[in-house]
């Protein structure tokens, strides 16, 4: 199935 | 980054179940993807290089290609440069 492309967003998250 | 990226050593790609996502654990910090990061990172296998990562994302999204090779590039590069990913 052909899905709407978007810019990737990845959050970083300290597990401190 | 421009040839095979990998996962760096220590850094994996998980399933939280218990939260219903994936992450990317590393050490002292975890990377949290939206849904096309996440296809993205599902092609780092050490294998495909960064030229099959794109054309496998230009068959399942309705993109053109330079613009999934311009994204991809600019995610893997960020992810180099933190250190999770490295162009094997």
């Amino acid at each position: 199935i052909v899905m709407a492309w978007k810019t990737p967003r990845i959050v970083e998250v300290s597990l401190a | 980054m421009s040839g095979v990226p990998r996962f760096a050593p220590g850094v994996r790609l998980q399933e939280d179940r218990a939260r219903g996502r994936w992450i990317v654990m590393a050490p002292e910090r975890m990377f949290i993807p939206d849904e096309i990061a996440l296809e993205i990172l599902r092609l780092v296998d050490g294998v495909r290089d960064e030229a099959a990562i794109v054309a496998a994302l230009a068959e399942t999204f309705a993109a053109p290609a330079e613009v999934i090779a311009a994204d991809v590039r600019m995610m893997l590069d960020d992810l180099t440069a933190k250190g999770a990913l490295r162009d094997g």
